[in-house]
């Protein structure tokens, strides 16, 4: 069959109107207008993938868009942001973070830092603390001072990571303290808990969640809160501020996009995923994982100053260390 | 025992229950599928299947896995009696006195052989893994990680005195694999190793990916750079045309076989608790003990079911012993189960010392379904052998591209950003590895110990005050490095030994 030379210009012509119509939709039309990606840097089932997929089905309602999770785990999520900034700022690609990203921007993991970002929420901050067990040579943090002072160098205190948030909490506590201590660093939770409680190392930072299974049991229990305050749940428990000890970083998760993206478009995605913290679903999650035991919540401009002051914090710490020249 | 007992019960009405029954199923059916086509695995198949159990429960997941692994470990004797192909690495030792008896038309009789000595093997490793895990979990807390550094150490040392033809060969290959698990963030220091800049690399080499480049792309390509096609039917189909049916051997003959296929459930579940070293390992180890204690060495080889029984009991009980350190130490006990230790992780569970502490119910449902899948391995197997006839009728360079299509879908499925990539330097690698006859599993097994001997010594040093002493003589670790050097000695002892006594 031939196609007569009218009928192809015809459908040329509406094949060009329709690109122009698409490319008109994608650019002058409302924020959002087609699905939404956020990335997480760590694997399926991991804290931070357990979070995103706990605030993103309430976000998804406000915005009206789906919104798909994306595991790109590597490199303490250093893999996942070098995506994230090859992507367009346009708003569709949404960044899940937490606090390595400081450490990783320092420690030159990745070409970026937290300045390339637009934070849009601090979702919730965990709360870590010292917490030792049954085989531990001591029983509470004055007992522990008191014997690494006795034997400089002795204590062993298990973290996740080198190099990692873990060990930069663990430094600023004990050095403000006086201690020479040894921090162990491990690449599994369960291993480190398995080494405290065979009597391995004497003491772990961990936070509540992952321990809580041993701290009901009575197997392990947690005697220093890095916080400014005592925890509700452990009333009996000192917390470094009373101490008079420096207060290390905090251990946050939040969402944050490539900075350059429009200014309305931010606001957009800061208020839905704000309100979406406020979702029943979220405040189940946040509860059962002890997320709530300190107030965390941030929005945009406030998180990204503490981001700022943090970096520096960072900066400082890991140099003390001996990561950084 | 009562609470065993009881625990024993408890898991068998969990896994009765319909979904988990399916999850079973699937892992059976799906295991048997990828066993008997070559370059899939047990291995490969559990990380193909990973991401299908996303959307599952975690007791699913591990059910079906668990299956996968058995079913896939019987399946590569398929087309290794009915073609002379392991259908999977377990089943290479297999093809020796399988493929022989086929050639003989027996090949019905050596499938009913190959059959029923799985399923004793299977379920003697199971049995094993429920009554020795829970006791090497009480163990499991005094390791610490100078006891995970001599564990490591073992499972390495096992591997260079059982490989294969040339235990250089061998030990360069397991090198490899050690230098390539120090790539990316020192865990210990926190520096970036040999990645040259890439962020790829910074996390180390992404295992799955490079497991299914290394097994499963890398064997498409040996078989694409073969002269001619493969045709998987050759004469076997011309002698045993289409009758051919499941043989299944007599009382009697198992009853004249019972020491040897008692020995080989023995030494295949040892074999699969030595951390690192697999099923593959424990048919070799099985079928040597065969032909060393038979009154009638020299007619292994020629199509006895003896050395069939030898190696099909010893590669299937190694499952369950492969389980007994995943599940009690968090340290996988073979390639497959390595894998099956991020589907652990992807669901949140800590395989670790403390999981069958804190798991109990989940561990004893897993105990159960593994019972459960190796006796569905037996209705499936009758009806599985036909359609693999036809299916192994496929045109390679068809089966081929399915292959690589799945295997890039498994590398990517991770979620790993470079997996394909990454799948495709491995597969280069496997490649060439076996083209010059190097094997490959000592450099898998490098890649998975390699990280746990490094930073288990140094984490242990760092806890000894960096005294290397102190490390060292600590009980378990000392009798683990003890072990270690006597299985390194022994062989090599035994060789001088048969060496000298053939000179005579």
């Amino acid at each position: 069959m031939r196609v007569g030379k009218p009928l192809v210009l015809a459908l040329c012509a509406i094949m060009a109107a329709g690109m122009l119509f698409a490319g008109g939709c994608s650019r002058g039309e409302k924020f959002p207008s087609k699905p939404i990606e956020v990335i997480v840097g760590w694997g399926a089932g991991g804290g931070t993938d357990i979070f995103t997929r706990n605030v993103v089905p309430a976000a998804e309602e406000i915005l009206g868009v789906s919104i798909a999770v994306v595991n790109m785990p590597g490199a303490a999520s250093a893999t996942a942001m070098d995506y994230v900034m090859k992507q367009p700022a346009d708003g569709y690609t949404v960044f899940a973070i937490t606090s390595d990203i400081l450490p990783n921007a320092v420690l030159g993991r990745t070409p970026y830092t937290p300045q390339d970002l637009r934070p849009l929420i601090r979702a919730h901050v965990d709360i870590g603390l010292i917490q030792v067990g049954k085989k531990s040579p001591f029983n509470t943090w004055e007992e522990l001072v008191a014997y690494a002072k006795q034997n400089p160098g002795k204590v062993t205190i298990g973290g996740t990571g080198a190099g990692s948030y873990d060990e930069v909490a663990v430094a600023v506590v004990t050095r403000s303290a006086g201690l020479d201590v040894e921090y162990v660093p491990f690449d599994s939770a369960s291993e480190m808990h398995a080494a405290l409680m065979g009597g391995h190392i004497m003491a772990m930072y961990e936070e509540t969640g992952p321990a809580i299974g041993m701290i009901e049991s009575g197997d392990v229990w947690p005697v220093l809160v890095f916080a400014e305050e005592r925890l509700e749940r452990f009333p009996d428990v000192p917390c470094v501020k009373e101490l008079g000890l420096d207060l290390p970083p905090l251990q946050w998760r939040g969402l944050a996009v490539k900075k350059g993206t429009p200014e309305e478009v931010c606001k957009i995605l800061e208020d839905a995923f704000a309100k979406a913290c406020e979702s029943q679903q979220y405040k189940e999650f946040a509860s059962k994982r002890f997320l709530d035991l300190y107030p965390g919540f941030l929005r945009g401009a406030d998180f990204a100053k503490s981001l700022e002051d943090e970096l520096k914090q960072y900066e400082e710490i890991l140099k003390q260390l001996g990561y950084k020249k | 025992m009562l609470v065993v007992a009881e625990l024993l019960l408890q898991g068998l009405t969990e896994v009765l229950t319909p979904p988990n029954l399916m999850a079973i199923t699937l892992g059976v059916v799906a295991g048997i599928v990828l066993g008997a086509f070559p370059g899939l695995d047990s291995t490969v198949g559990a990380a193909l299947f990973i991401p299908v159990t996303y959307g599952m429960s975690a007791t699913q997941a591990l059910l079906l896995l668990a299956a996968l692994y058995g079913g896939a470990v019987y399946a590569g004797q398929i087309p290794a009696i009915l073609f002379r192909i392991p259908g999977a690495s377990e089943a290479v030792v297999t093809t020796l006195d399988g493929y022989a008896m086929a050639r003989k038309g027996q090949a019905g009789k050596a499938l009913g052989v190959g059959l029923v000595t799985s399923l004793l093997g299977g379920l003697f490793g199971v049995t094993t893994l429920i009554l020795l895990a829970p006791l090497l979990a009480n163990v499991a807390l005094r390791f610490g990680p100078a006891e995970y550094f001599a564990l490591g150490v073992l499972g390495l040392t096992a591997i260079a005195g059982l490989s294969g033809r040339s235990i250089t060969k061998a030990v360069i290959s397991a090198l490899i694999g050690l230098l390539l698990a120090t790539v990316g963030i020192d865990p210990i220091t926190g520096v970036a190793r040999f990645t040259f800049g890439q962020s790829m690399l910074l996390s180390g080499v992404s295992f799955i990916p490079a497991v299914i480049g290394l097994f499963a792309v890398a064997e498409v390509f040996k078989q694409a750079s073969r002269p001619q096609v493969v045709r998987a039917l050759d004469e076997t189909e011309l002698r045993t045309g289409r009758r051919l049916r499941v043989e299944l051997p007599s009382l009697g003959e198992l009853r004249r076989m019972a020491g040897l296929i008692a020995r080989s459930a023995v030494i295949g579940a040892w074999v699969g608790i030595l951390p690192g070293v697999g099923a593959t390992t424990a048919a070799i180890v099985g079928y040597s003990q065969a032909v060393r204690l038979s009154r009638e060495p020299d007619k292994f080889g020629t199509g006895v079911p003896e050395g069939l029984a030898a190696s099909e009991t010893a590669n299937n009980a190694a499952v369950g012993g492969a389980m007994v350190p995943l599940l009690a130490l968090g340290i996988p006990g073979s390639a497959t189960t390595a894998v099956m230790l991020g589907a652990f992780l992807m669901h949140g569970l800590k395989a670790g010392p403390l999981f069958l502490v804190q798991q109990e119910r989940l561990a004893f449902t897993l105990f159960v379904g593994m019972g459960v899948a190796t006796l569905l391995i037996f209705p499936f197997a009758l009806l599985a052998v036909r359609p693999f006839v036809a299916l192994l009728r496929i045109p390679y360079p068809m089966l081929a591209a399915g292959i690589l299509a799945f295997s890039a879908v498994g590398a990517r499925a991770m979620g790993d950003l470079y997996g394909i990539l990454m799948m495709f330097c491995f597969a280069v690698l496997g490649y060439l590895l076996e083209r010059y006859g190097f094997p490959v599993a000592p450099l898998v097994l490098g890649l998975v110990l390699g990280r746990i001997v490094e930073t288990s010594l140094r984490r242990a040093l760092i806890i000894a005050a960096y005294d290397p002493w102190m490390v060292v003589s600590r009980p378990i670790t000392a009798v683990l490095l003890v072990l270690s050097v006597l299985s390194v000695a022994v062989p090599a002892w035994t060789r001088y030994r048969t060496r000298r006594a053939a000179e005579k």
